[in-house]
């Protein structure tokens, strides 16, 4: 699976940043290093650029770079998480990030992620807000 | 004092509030120049409290990655002119990724401090950092500090003057571990003498080793047989981390960050879900799927409405009223001196009529800029480039490229000085060549007159025509720019969307007032110029007695000789040709030197244009107008931002030739569909969307071939 694959709200983890040149270095400087975890924030009104959120900030790149980024589902049914990029939150001894302070669902198969994040996940009013929106974008 | 000056070198990410800082740290006195051979913008000053000391601004940067002109430039900097200590500043919101940057600093091994900026914003995102262990885990000072508040400022420039003085390096270049960490120090250790020899600590040499930088690996000049050593190096670290060089490095580094952050930052927020914000609120209608579009548009048409428009207007009426006004109060000065005529004539009409529609701009453009940067500093551009960018990609630009293209409907010259605002050079220069084909305002009187005299009954055709034409002709032009002089790739579109934030007035009125001053001087020279010369030429005959009727002048006399050169176009008449010449001191001339020019004759001005131009050879009049050069005030701006030496030369005749080349199609074009203006506009239109689809299929074929 590759980045440009994600749909809007869904969180990933990356395994490889492909690519070569110029645009690599750039995606690496910018922190989409392996083991990050980005959220897709939103898509352009025309289609193309795709907002991520990662390491605390917000970033906008294009499909065509975004096609070169593996990336590994974190689950398919997590809450949307509508609040911005904040920051990260991650425990002492863990090397994944979470991007945007997102929880992850209890039975996520990061261990020591979910130990930090024994939070509930979002509330039904996100959980509602993203099934429509997957619906609608299934229709499209 | 050690040394008798010191230098500072700011640094930063961009939106970090690195000008804020600047214009804090600076007084007035600023010099802007550009960085040798390349038009990167170099603003220095002088600081504010110890008036000795220089600061340098360099570009906004993420990386010191030998890519982009901006990264290039700051590199060589901080190498060769070796700077008593950086500055560097890290947006605390976004700690993680501004650390990025100073971990590569810090690496250089030079005298550093840390201005942890947006400190005030800290609270309300329930966050807070512990300022001095961060000092301690990174060994460089670090000071808190809110430049929009002018919070802590002074601190950090007392620490930092300490740092400077006492010539303090970081006291931990070594921020890594793991097998990168082993690979750079036994490739450091190794080429040890070779750094040494060209200033720079082996750690920085074995980074860049690693990262197989083009530019300074040469420098370094090792032999075949270190070289491959150090290649074994990397390649063992390669198989150690199970990944590539590259993506080791940028790990390493943002693995330490995570560790350092770690322990320096807490949130009052187990996650930061309940933080409060109004950035996403403001996205959400902003940049909307169906919304934002619209909005942007309505954003823009506000923007030059308001400058543009009554308010515009008003103010550059007063000006050109204040500046009339003193005109004629000199020339009475100068009657009652009893100066030599020619003399009060070359004053009052010369300087100050020429002057007069220059300075007349100036509100106009301060409105502009003003707005302009507002959109800019509140976050709001970086937005536009984000919801345009598929649009402008197809023509090779980025999305930040349509707000300079769009002003350019109003005024060439602010539209061209606006493009400063984007972040790369080549999407500078190309959008400051594409600008001219966005049809002007002062067009717009130019058009309706002709079209309203020789054809009446198609005006509301014909000038929408023309806009569409020099839009398509842009984006043709853009197409064949970019397989041609702007070759290869663009710089990659990786955009960071900051926070929206309320703007520091100050820094805003202090920019509006830099490129006011700008303005005057760089372009004043040459506009007055370009105006005193085509004014000479007008008033004046041969033998430089003043001209006693037009047709004498010396503009109508060259003119007269240049007009069989339009001959193929339909328009050699000397009038229409000495309007054109007049017309590149400002647009708007074209009409009152026709106007003159013809005011001869008994007849009206709609008989006597109908007299000089038939059907065709005003629809390629029209034309012609629509592309051949900017006026004086355009070029000359154009000319500053592109940097090039003849650069001014080079668009009057590239303008030109298109110009001629277009209208001789659409004349020949015209001849051929007779005198029916829809039939010969459906005909251009298909012959514009032939011309196209070819180049398509030519693109599509090249790609087949290519593929296969």
């Amino acid at each position: 699976m590759v980045l440009s694959d994600l749909r809007i709200g869904q969180c990933a983890r990356i395994l490889r940043v492909n690519g070569s040149g110029e645009l690599r270095r750039r995606l690496l400087d910018m922190g989409l290093t392996p083991n990050t975890i980005v959220k897709l924030v939103r898509v352009a009104p025309l289609g193309d650029p795709i907002e991520l959120c990662l390491r605390g900030y917000n970033l906008s790149l294009r499909k065509e770079a975004a096609r070169d980024i593996e990336v590994e589902l974190l689950t398919t049914e997590m809450g949307t998480c509508e609040r911005p990029c904040q920051g990260h939150h991650r425990s002492r001894d863990c090397n994944i990030y979470t991007a945007c302070g997102v929880s992850l669902p209890p039975d996520a198969t990061y261990p020591c992620c979910s130990e930090s994040h024994s939070s509930e996940p979002s509330q039904d009013i996100h959980f509602k807000r993203g099934r429509k929106r997957r619906r609608w974008q299934r229709n499209r | 004092m050690a040394k008798e000056s010191l230098t500072f070198a700011l640094m930063g990410n961009q939106n970090s509030g690195k000008t804020t800082l600047f214009n804090r740290l600076t007084g007035s006195q600023l010099h802007v120049s550009n960085f040798p051979g390349v038009t990167v913008e170099r603003k220095s000053g002088r600081l504010r409290e110890y008036p000795d000391s220089e600061i340098v601004d360099l570009p906004g940067i993420y990386s010191l990655s030998p890519y982009s002109p901006e990264e290039v430039i700051s590199r060589n900097f901080l190498i060769n002119e070796t700077p008593d200590c950086i500055l560097n500043i890290v947006d605390a919101t976004s700690l993680e990724r501004g650390l990025y940057l100073t971990l590569q600093l810090i690496e250089l091994d030079i005298p550093i401090t840390l201005a942890l900026n947006m400190i005030d914003e800290m609270p309300a995102l329930g966050r807070q950092v512990d300022v001095d262990l961060l000092s301690e885990e990174l060994g460089i000072p670090v000071v808190a500090i809110s430049a929009i508040q002018n919070r802590g400022v002074s601190e950090y420039m007392r620490v930092s003057m300490e740092t400077a003085l006492n010539g303090t390096k970081p006291l931990k270049p070594d921020l890594c571990s793991g097998p990168v960490h082993r690979a750079i120090h036994a490739i450091a250790v190794m080429i040890e003498d070779h750094a040494e020899k060209i200033g720079v600590t082996p750690r920085f040499a074995a980074t860049k080793l690693i990262e197989g930088d083009e530019l300074f690996v040469p420098e370094l000049a090792l032999n075949q047989n270190e070289l491959d050593a150090v290649e074994h190096i990397v390649v063992e670290m390669e198989r150690d981390m199970e990944t590539d060089r590259l993506a080791a490095l940028a790990d390493m580094r943002y693995a330490f960050i995570g560790e350092v952050e770690s322990k320096v930052l807490s949130s009052k927020y187990a996650s930061y879900e309940e933080a409060p914000s109004a950035t996403l609120t403001l996205d959400r209608i902003l940049l909307h799927r169906w919304f934002g579009i619209p909005i942007f548009l309505g954003v823009m048409v506000a923007v030059s409405w308001i400058s543009f428009g009554p308010l515009g207007q008003f103010l550059n009426d007063l000006f050109a009223d204040a500046i009339l006004r003193l005109g004629d109060y000199i020339g009475i000065a100068m009657e009652q001196a009893e100066l030599n005529p020619i003399i009060r004539s070359l004053v009052i009409d010369g300087i100050f009529g020429g002057v007069g529609s220059v300075v007349s701009f100036l509100p106009m453009i301060l409105i502009l800029f003003f707005l302009l940067s507002l959109l800019e500093v509140t976050g709001y551009m970086a937005r536009v480039a984000f919801i345009m960018d598929r649009m402008m990609r197809r023509i090779g630009l980025s999305g930040a490229s349509i707000v300079p293209l769009l002003l350019g409907f109003g005024c060439s010259v602010p539209a061209v000085m606006a493009t400063r605002t984007l972040p790369s050079k080549r999407d500078r220069l190309l959008t400051v060549l594409l600008v001219p084909f966005m049809s002007c305002s002062a067009k717009i009187p130019v058009y309706g007159l002709i079209a309203a005299a020789i054809f009446p009954r198609y005006v509301t055709l014909v000038v929408p025509g023309l806009y569409m034409l020099g839009i398509v002709l842009c984006v043709i032009t853009a197409l064949f720019l970019r397989r041609t002089v702007f070759r290869g790739e663009a710089s990659p579109f990786l955009l960071e969307l900051p926070p929206y934030r309320f703007p520091s007035l100050r820094s805003l009125g202090r920019l509006v007032r830099r490129h006011a001053r700008e303005f005057m001087v760089r372009a004043f020279t040459i506009i007055l110029l370009v105006t005193l010369i085509i004014w000479v030429l007008e008033t004046y005959d041969f033998r430089f007695f003043p001209a006693d009727s037009p047709g004498s002048s010396m503009l109508y006399v060259i003119a007269g000789k240049i007009a069989p050169f339009f001959a193929p176009l339909g328009f050699d008449s000397t009038p229409t040709v000495s309007a054109l010449l007049a017309g590149f001191s400002a647009k708007e001339t074209i009409i009152s030197t026709l106007t003159v020019a013809i005011s001869g004759s008994d007849l009206s001005l709609n008989d006597s244009l109908q007299m000089l131009l038939t059907t065709p050879a005003a629809i390629s009049f029209l034309v012609f107008i629509l592309l051949y050069t900017p006026c004086a005030a355009a070029v000359a701006v154009m000319h500053r931002e592109l940097g090039i030496r003849g650069g001014f030369f080079l668009i009057v005749a590239f303008q030109t030739v298109l110009a001629w080349s277009i209208s001789f199609i659409v004349y020949r074009l015209a001849l051929l569909f007779g005198q029916s203006v829809p039939l010969f506009l459906v005909a251009l239109f298909g012959l514009v969307a032939l011309i196209v689809i070819s180049l398509k299929l030519i693109n599509f074929g090249i790609r087949r071939r290519n593929a296969l």
